[in-house]
């Protein structure tokens, strides 16, 4: 698929991770396939549980397995024609922090306790590098300057309950940005903390992407954030991408049920809050797909033949605009959607 | 900094009332015999004129009060007052008797944590496999039988039937003193390394699903970085505790491990003292074990307040 114009950094194909539980094999990811360009953000939006973490995950090989098991393949630029999902522990270690890394979601929990926050930074600073002791230190003192945390040769000496959420995601995007990897991937580094702080992270994290030349890909619940941030947008529901495209035809022109759904649930523009409010009723459970089309059961569009349809990707537009639905030349007539019962499910 | 002295002081402020507690129980020890303690001591050797010198020995003419003063008086000059039975004051019996126990206990809290803290690492790490269910199987056994069974077994396999080691006794000299203590330290270990192993891999599991372990792995350090820096040093935290509490728990197994390996400790002089109706040394020597438990609990906290920065900001 070469869908964008820059070459892509990280082109992943089919991708599928399958995780097995005690309720029976989770679909978390099924048969995902996008590419991110040079020095471009993807977005990735969809409701909870509909596998933008476990995507994520699955690319820098967090995923625990077992029970996980991914299939399909994930290429990085730089790093010959290798699927990542083949390389051995020692492979990936050499891959984290130079080449990928990722920024999680809750800074809370995501440093280490008993560790001071400098030492943790000059973990990562000494990841790949062989440096001398000084040289680690300055080397770390730098990145906390660069991330935006005042008095860093006092800082450092201070465990993670003495900093600030926001202060956090700070330190791990240091972290992260330690190796200057091509790739961030950044997992909803914004929604544990508050909306003043969020623009921080955010202006900072598109500043060290700009800087650095960074592709990235960011997770959020938030459409008005992918707006600001990202150049393309992918949806996913139910483990798979629904809608693929630009950042300005995904939000003026949707042409899936779902993305449209999740557009109309939004408040007014206006109102302070950006934030998804549900679509009536719920995603299926990632054990006990139903066949076809897996967001029927909720779309006010959806016919008989959309239950039985073999769900695939159709072009939907120019650019390499896509969407997981048959109806898609319908979807934008007013007239195709019932009258707004959308209101009370 | 001031933090963690600030939260040392709370700690040992909060143990005065602790130890104010024991020296009143172990005081009314005298008391809660039931009859006259002096009948009790003498048996049939009663006469009235031999059980008022007992009386008047152990302070019973005087009122509770003064009892209690005089008590805490000597207390607080080191005096626990003279053994009933032996020629010879409480304070030394329990002097000589003390190194032993201590050693015993320290040996065996060692031998714990050198065999559990791999146990439970590789517990942790091969979980389900043959080691983590052989463990598992191993507490299990551990915990439904008697310490003293144990050590019996152990005399018989390794004192007897290997003769490795000494079947009891305390030797002459530290390394002598290692030697002699080997198989009673183990068999209390063994107890003790049980909880130890399965907490630790508890702690090991829930830790390595933590975040951090996620953020550690992306930086591109070694497994085994991730694995000691962030994972081991967490779960042992949470170990510190359980290893305090229950090394303070094992002053009592040391009352039967030093009877069944005659062991000249201050277990085996209470039991002793207890038979003989030597109160005074029944006194001084439950009150140097409860100070002793007193103290590794205070150590455990200090330890702990030490692995985690969280702690003296609660
Ligand atoms: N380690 C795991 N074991 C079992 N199931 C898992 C595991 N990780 C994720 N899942 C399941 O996979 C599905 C996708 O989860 P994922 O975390 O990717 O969702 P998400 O889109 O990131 O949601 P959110 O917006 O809430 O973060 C969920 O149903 C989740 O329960
Ligand atoms: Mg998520």
């Amino acid at each position: 698929m070469t869908d964008s114009a820059a070459p892509a950094v990280l082109e992943v194909e089919d991708l599928r991770t399958y995780i097995a539980t005690d309720a029976g094999v989770v679909r978390a990811v099924d048969g995902v396939s996008f590419t991110v360009g040079e020095r471009e953000i993807l977005g990735l939006v969809g409701e909870s549980g509909c596998g933008k973490s476990v995507t994520c995950r699955t690319i820098a090989g967090l995923m625990p397995s077992p029970p996980a098991r991914s299939t399909g393949s994930v290429r990085l630029a730089g790093y010959g024609e290798r699927n990542l999902l083949d390389l051995s522990t020692s492979e990936l270690q050499r891959l984290r922090g130079e080449h990928l890394s990722m920024v999680f979601q809750d800074p809370m929990s995501a440093l280490n306790p008993v560790m001071r926050v400098g030492a943790q930074i000059e973990e990562a600073v000494a990841a790949h590098e062989k440096l001398s002791g000084r040289a680690r230190r300055t080397r770390a003192i730098e990145l906390m300057e660069r991330v935006g945390i005042p008095v860093p040769e006092r800082r450092m000496r201070d465990y993670p309950h003495q900093f600030s959420g926001g202060m956090r995601q700070r330190v791990l995007i240091a972290m992260a940005i330690a190796g200057r990897p091509k790739l961030l991937l950044a997992d909803e580094p914004t929604t544990a903390l508050d909306v003043l702080i969020q623009d921080q992270i955010l202006s900072l994290l598109l500043e060290l992407q700009r800087d650095f030349g960074m592709s990235m890909i960011l997770v959020s619940h938030d459409l008005g954030v992918i707006g600001e941030m990202c150049d393309r947008v992918a949806v996913m529901y139910a483990g798979e991408i629904v809608e693929l495209s630009d950042t300005a035809t995904l939000l003026g022109g949707p042409r899936h049920p779902y993305t449209i759904s999740l557009l109309r649930s939004l408040p007014d523009v206006t109102s302070q809050s950006r934030y998804l409010r549900s679509i009536g009723g719920a995603p299926p459970a990632l054990v006990d797909l139903p066949g076809g089309c897996r967001f029927a059961p909720r779309c006010p569009l959806a016919l008989d033949r959309c239950r039985e349809w073999d769900t695939e990707l159709l072009e939907a537009g120019a650019g390499g605009h896509t969407a997981r639905c048959w109806r898609h030349e319908e979807t934008r007539r007013e007239d195709a959607w019932p009258e707004p019962s959308y209101e009370s499910a | 900094m001031t933090g963690r002295f600030g939260f040392l002081g709370r700690r040992v402020l909060q143990l005065i009332p602790v130890v104010v507690g024991i020296t009143i129980l172990v005081f009314f020890l005298l008391h809660l015999v039931p009859g006259d303690p002096a009948r009790q001591i003498l048996g049939q050797h009663y006469t009235p004129k031999a059980a008022a010198e007992i009386h008047h020995k152990l302070g019973l003419d005087q009122p509770l009060w003064t009892q209690y003063r005089i008590f805490m008086d000597r207390l607080v000059h080191g005096e626990l007052g003279d053994s009933v039975y032996y020629n010879q004051s409480a304070g030394s019996l329990i002097a000589e008797r003390l190194p032993a126990t201590l050693l015993l206990i320290a040996y065996a809290g060692v031998l714990a944590a050198l065999v559990s803290i791999p146990m439970g690492i590789i517990a942790a790490l091969r979980r389900g496999g043959i080691f983590d269910q052989a463990t598992r199987i191993g507490t299990l056994i551990t915990f439904a039988m008697p310490p003293f069974w144990f050590g019996i077994i152990l005399i018989l396999f390794f004192a007897l039937k290997l003769q490795l080691f000494p079947v009891s006794g305390y030797g002459h000299g530290f390394s002598d003193h290692l030697w002699h203590l080997f198989l009673p330290a183990l068999t209390i270990a063994l107890a003790f390394s049980t909880i130890l192993t399965r907490t630790l891999r508890a702690s090991m599991l829930s830790t390595m699903r933590m975040d951090f372990v996620d953020t550690a792995r992306i930086k591109g350090i070694s497994r085994t970085t991730v694995l000691m820096r962030h994972v081991v040093r967490n779960a042992i935290v949470s170990i510190v505790v359980v290893f305090g509490i229950n090394l303070a728990f094992l002053v009592g197994s040391t009352v039967i491990v030093e009877s069944v390996f005659s062991i000249p400790g201050l277990g085996q002089l209470l039991v002793a003292a207890v038979e003989s109706r030597d109160y005074p040394v029944v006194q001084g020597t439950t009150l140097v074990l409860a100070f002793f438990v007193v103290l590794v609990n205070l150590l455990t906290d200090v330890v702990h307040a030490a692995l985690d920065p969280r702690v003296s900001y609660e």
